[in-house]
């Protein structure tokens, strides 16, 4: 696309542009982040101190939901109303662990029930594993406020 | 393209002094071997892998070291890894900041080890490991004034 300046002129007004260097930049940038990228990303699970971790005046008086979890993994839940009477059930282990469907399914008919808050009581045995799966279940069906229990 | 970068350079090539590399065999007009790339796409290609590369990154999240002893659990409803103090529980053992605690001495390092910038406390465990261990970590991280704690686990679906 030329453009001319007189009738003599007829001089080429494209640049040419050298992108061998801008290749190299992007080259060493796309190795150095490929290095350092995190391929599995270790993701977390928050929760705080259900017990001991406040005085008994700061504890917010809400609906809440206690899991005790015992040595065979039959879980114990409490329902605690801001009103009225508790109301207490068991969900027995099934094969040694807990029953994740039936947690579920109580966990879910307590959050219709507008309680926003669980607390978990493991054993001592209770393995990491059953306690981080109860508490995404609780996640799972909304239930974000989740304490956890220090023995 | 009178001006071209590449005929400035086979003007100037050692070879073409040297006639000993003839395209055409050796007689008559003299062949040019150098040829263009169009590397435009692949710069355009490059940039949109930069780009993507330099959004992953986060320089606020705190990644913690992957141990081949420590199966960690696994989760669905999961956030992204917070900055924290990091306790590792390895086969019954405590490792703060990869620094090995005894157990009576866990509430003392902690505590010892708090930064006043960091108000949460990770925790990383193998998945087989008792509660009583973590209740440990916990209790330990109530008396050192935490308030929140992190769990590492691996994503699910």
């Amino acid at each position: 696309m030329g453009m001319s300046q007189g009738p003599q002129s007829k001089k080429n007004l494209n640049v040419e542009l050298n992108l061998l260097p801008v290749f190299d930049v992007l080259s060493v940038c796309i190795c150095f982040l490929l290095m350092t990228v995190v391929w599995v990303e270790i993701r977390a699970m928050e929760t705080k101190q259900a017990i001991g971790g406040q005085s008994k005046a700061e504890t917010d008086k809400t609906a809440s939901v206690w899991l005790t979890i015992d040595e065979a993994n039959n879980v114990v839940v409490v329902l605690k109303p801001t009103s009225g009477a508790e109301s207490r059930m068991v969900i027995a282990g099934r094969g040694g662990v807990i029953d994740y469907a039936r947690a579920k399914l109580v966990l879910a008919s307590a959050f219709s029930r507008n309680v926003r808050a669980t607390h978990i009581l493991p054993a001592k045995t209770t393995k990491y594993d059953q306690v981080i799966k109860l508490m995404d279940i609780a996640k799972q069906v909304g239930i974000q406020n989740i304490g956890l229990s220090p023995i | 393209m009178k001006a071209s970068v590449l005929k400035k350079l086979k003007m100037h090539a050692p070879l073409r002094s040297m006639k000993r590399l003839h395209g055409d065999g050796g007689s008559g007009k003299e062949k040019s071997l150098f040829f263009s790339l169009n590397l435009t796409t692949l710069i355009d290609a490059f940039c949109i892998l930069v780009i993507f590369l330099l959004s992953n990154m986060n320089s606020r999240v705190q990644t913690i070291q992957e141990n081949q002893k420590v199966v960690l659990p696994v989760a669905v409803q999961t956030e992204a890894l917070d900055q924290g103090l990091v306790v590792r529980i390895e086969q019954g053992q405590f490792y703060l900041e990869d620094k090995l605690i005894t157990k009576p001495n866990l509430a003392q390092a902690i505590l010892s080890a708090k930064k006043t910038t960091l108000s949460s406390l990770i925790i990383q465990a193998d998945r087989q490991s008792d509660y009583e261990n973590i209740a440990l970590v916990l209790r330990a991280g109530g008396q050192a004034g935490y308030e929140k704690y992190i769990f590492a686990v691996m994503p699910g679906t």
